[in-house]
């Protein structure tokens, strides 16, 4: 029917234009240094495999490793196990009860990585809300802080989300209906869930356990904050060798093998997660939408559901009310409400300004990536050539690269350019690791767009630049929204690189927090916590509106 | 439509080609449309239709040839400075603005004085019969409304041109006949040259001044609708114009057509050489039919026999499929008013004048046999 529209048509290269400002910043902030990061492995302190050598010759180094792939693999069975039951009932549920699920999984998105780890401190410490809660019924009181198993409960509440939306996704599309047809051939309920069901929801299940096996596998912050510091991870010795030792060569190489077993792993992986991706369905059914379709919701999956939403939510919420505390300690419920933290936050020259350099450097990390991702996901999406592909791996690299591995290569290349300390340093490596996200939301944005759309401003009348201003740009609205807040976001909460480049002078307030906790803690950083979640809730928030509002205006 | 006719332009294409990679999406088509001329580009889809109209909208360049209006080639011009209207598919309205805003998009484009913008946008509207949904945004009009929406949008600014690709497409069939009619008194209104893209043929013989039929990126005929359903130049364009009969064979002797089992009468043709492959069409509108097995006696009639072995009624006529043990199944139609009431599984005899057969030349194995239904 569309014949030779322009669909078609031949690749056009010259659109990858667009995405060499964006390359070329990914290019100076992250391959060169990842580059330099190999070379430093196999020359320092001298030429050769040394390194390598060390590293496999020591049983402590060999343990570690073992131990970050055993914990890797703890957190990505628990997180099947209590995310499966989970995506299941999302789609059972009626459309409000979803619309809650879905928030509750979206918290650990959109709430920093301190304020989550610092709120399972509070949660599980010895005199915690949940030992005191466990004691109530004759129970513990237990040892959950400072081992593996507050390791294990802080990295799965991150992971969580990680593993329910692949799921849900692929549910979603299974039609139920094929679970009917099986009763109705004589299955039992149980019997079709586990022959039909189940393997059509292989695909989430796999997409699911490989992303959270990958990314626990680079896991810095909780174990550092919740486990023990005798059992490290990987990620912690490579951070303790580069930052404390200054130990460039052995922490290099660590770095490689961690990237190793990472790629590895996604290689080993990817053909499992390509070939399975058909669910056996025509149509994306509502679930909903029959009643007779919709299936029984078993007591104890709303049991699991409400236990997996508590982990969800729990640490981001509980900083809330003990930020208006009056004691200097975080007993909840507090005895005595006041605002004397919240005074102190902004009265402290320290919090304030990390606030405000926090802040600074969030703005222009965002409007910068906002604008380079944006018109690289344009050429990318226009060229249709066939360097598209490489061209989005190459965007792609901060976010599949583990993101200690990523501190140290920056953080080493940075040194020697006199980037430490620098706000011209942060905004640099905040901008390259958001531009991924700029560029996935945008490209998912731009495919939606009806390209002919800009044809028929064409044969109106427009110019290229009135074809983008007037109808590309406006339509697009909603994505470039969501990509700033992305990328806002992405700078406001990050961590690891900001320790390596921090300087007494610059420091970002999730760096200030990390330090603090490290030694003097009071409720300041429940104050800090508590602004930090309502900054990235207003920001999520309007921006929903922003996108979501025009159109539901018009019903 | 003479009287406006100066506005519309004369538009030509020579030689133009179009290749994807070492695809032919269209071939060599040469075409040349009147000052304010309705041409319908008709053809199955891949056939190189819509790919010529977006070569004429520029959105396409073409590989080979020159596509002039008014004797100037427009190759070097973009889109946007060709003035041409527009109406896609799916009509590609701007679905961030409203009806009034997507209509004065052309308008604004060209600096025109908001005063004028509004007047030239009301007229539109009047025009397309749709004054009073001029706040509404496209989603919040039905599939209809918004094909007007987008023919207001395209003639708005007074083009000499108007490029429609499948406009009636997703509508249902009342309400594209409607249009159709629409459509032709715009035509006639503002004397526009219209290039209309369609894959439906019905739709195309009821609108063309002329019609171009598409197979395999060439245009195999063109000619009025009359010329191409009467006298088809190829199997082709006989089998995708209406329904017909295709008997294959070669020229006979007297002119005739040899098939595999005999000789058919044919009245009056230009020679075509003796033993050439050649197919003969029969249109199901000149096949008679007699329930008895009557001896039909006319000697410049053809005559088979059969059995019907299909009735349908369609309304103002039925169409009926005979099963001949000679050459396969034959479509015959009669009109409601002359129908004899033949009832499945009669057994008849089937003739029709020697006049009424057309021979083509060449056999074409991409279109069926006999009994072509469209």
């Amino acid at each position: 029917m569309a014949d030779g529209s322009s669909k078609q048509g031949s690749s056009r290269p010259a659109w990858l234009l667009f995405a060499l400002p964006a390359g070329l910043l990914l290019a100076g902030a992250m391959i060169i240094p990842l580059l330099l990061t190999f070379w430093t492995s196999v020359a320092e302190p001298k030429a050769g495999l040394g390194n390598y050598a060390e590293f496999f010759a020591s049983a402590t180094y060999l343990r570690i490793l073992w131990r970050t792939i055993w914990t890797a693999a703890l957190v990505t069975l628990v997180c099947l196990l209590l995310g499966y039951p989970y995506a299941y009932l999302m789609t059972l549920v009626g459309r409000r009860t979803r619309m809650l699920l879905t928030v509750a999984v979206l918290v650990p998105f959109w709430t920093s990585a301190i304020v989550r780890i610092f709120g399972w401190m509070v949660l599980l410490q010895p005199s915690g809300l949940i030992n005191r809660a466990l004691a109530l019924v004759g129970l513990g009181p237990f040892e959950l802080l400072g081992n593996l198993t507050g390791t294990l409960i802080g990295m799965v509440q991150v992971m969580l989300p990680l593993m329910i939306l692949p799921l849900y996704s692929t549910m979603g599309r299974i039609d139920r209906r094929l679970m009917v047809a099986a009763c109705s051939l004589g299955a039992t309920p149980s019997g079709a869930f586990r022959k039909v069901y189940l393997p059509l929801s292989r695909p989430g299940i796999l997409a699911g356990s490989v992303i959270v096996f990958v990314s626990s596998l680079g896991f810095y912050l909780v174990p550092q904050m919740l486990g023990s510091p005798q059992q490290q991870l990987l990620s912690q010795l490579i951070f303790d060798q580069v930052s404390s030792l200054l130990n460039f060569g052995l922490g290099a190489a660590m770095a490689v093998i961690l990237l190793a077993a990472t790629l590895l792993v996604l290689a080993a992986t990817s053909s499992l997660t390509r070939g399975s991706s058909h669910t056996g369905t025509i149509s994306l059914s509502s679930s909903n939408g029959h009643p007779t379709l919709t299936g029984r919701r078993p007591l104890g999956l709303g049991i699991i559901a409400l236990f997996v939403a508590a982990i969800l939510v729990a640490p981001a919420i509980i900083l809330v009310p003990l930020s208006f505390t009056a004691e200097a300690s975080f007993v909840f419920p507090p005895k005595a409400w006041s605002v004397r933290w919240y005074e102190h936050f902004f009265t402290d020259g320290e919090w304030i300004g990390s606030l405000l350099a926090s802040l600074k450097i969030a703005l222009m990390s965002a409007i910068i990536a906002t604008i380079l991702g944006s018109l690289a996901a344009l050429g990318i999406v226009r060229s249709r050539s066939r360097f598209t592909t490489p061209m989005l791996m190459v965007m792609l690299i901060p976010r599949v690269v583990p993101h200690v591995v990523l501190a140290v290569a920056v953080f080493a290349f940075f040194l020697v350019l006199g980037l430490v300390g620098k706000v011209s340093g942060f905004v640099i490596a905040h901008t390259a690791l958001a531009i991924p996200l700029v560029v996935i939301t945008m490209t998912a944005g731009l495919q939606m767009l009806d390209e002919r759309l800009e044809l028929a401003a064409a044969s109106l009348g427009a110019n290229r630049f009135r074809q983008i201003l007037g109808v590309t740009a406006p339509l697009m609205l909603p994505s470039i929204l969501t990509a700033a807040v992305f990328a806002f976001v992405t700078s406001f909460d990050e961590v690891i690189i900001s320790l390596f480049l921090q300087s007494p002078f610059l420091r970002t307030l999730p760096v200030k927090m990390f330090s603090s906790i490290q030694d003097q803690i009071d409720p300041t950083i429940a104050a800090a916590s508590t602004l930090i979640f309502l900054v990235a809730t207003v920001t999520i928030t309007v921006s929903l509106f922003a996108t979501g509002g025009r159109h539901a205006a018009r019903g | 439509m003479r009287h406006a006719a100066e506005r519309g332009a004369h538009v030509r294409l020579a030689g133009v080609t179009r290749r994807f990679g070492d695809f032919d999406a269209v071939r060599d088509v040469d075409l040349d449309i009147a000052a304010g001329e309705f041409v319908t580009l008709l053809g199955p889809s891949g056939s190189g239709k819509t790919t010529t109209l977006n070569m004429v909208a520029g959105f396409i360049q073409p590989t080979a040839g020159d596509i002039e209006v008014d004797g100037r080639t427009i190759q070097a011009l973009p889109p946007h400075k060709r003035d041409m209207g527009m109406v896609f598919q799916s009509y590609a309205l701007f679905p961030h603005m409203t009806a009034e805003e997507n209509v004065a998009f052309p308008l604004r484009e060209r600096r025109r004085s908001a005063g004028d913008i509004a007047e030239s946008v009301r007229r539109a509207f009047e025009l397309v019969k749709l004054d009073g949904f001029e706040k509404r945004y496209p989603d919040q009009l039905s599939g209809g409304q918004q094909q007007r929406v987008a023919l207001a949008r395209a003639i708005v600014f007074e083009p000499r041109v108007l490029l429609m690709d499948e406009p009636l497409g997703a509508l249902d069939r009342k309400l594209r006949e409607w249009l159709q009619s629409e459509i032709k008194r715009l035509h006639r209104e503002l004397g526009l040259t219209v290039i209309f893209v369609t894959h439906d043929q019905g739709e195309a013989l009821a609108l063309s001044d002329r019609v171009a039929v598409f197979n395999r990126g060439r245009i195999e005929q063109i000619g009025t609708p009359q010329e191409l359903w009467t006298t088809p130049r190829t199997p082709f364009v006989a089998a995708f114009l209406g329904d017909s009969n295709l008997i294959r064979g070669v020229v006979a002797d007297d002119g005739g057509l040899s098939s595999s089992s005999r000789t058919f009468r044919i009245a009056g043709q230009p020679g075509l050489a003796a033993g050439a492959a050649a197919t003969l069409l029969v249109r199901p509108e000149f096949v008679q039919l007699a329930r008895t097995r009557q001896q039909h006696t006319d000697p410049g009639a053809n005559h088979l026999v059969g059995h019907v072995i299909d009735v349908t009624f369609l309304g103002s006529s039925y169409r009926l499929t005979v099963a001949c043990s000679e050459i396969g199944t034959f479509l015959a139609a009669q009109t409601a008013a002359s129908f004899e009431g033949i009832a499945e599984g009669d057994e008849v005899g089937i003739w029709w004048r020697a006049e009424h057969g057309v021979l083509l030349a060449g056999v074409d194995e991409s279109v069926h046999h006999v009994g072509n239904r469209n």
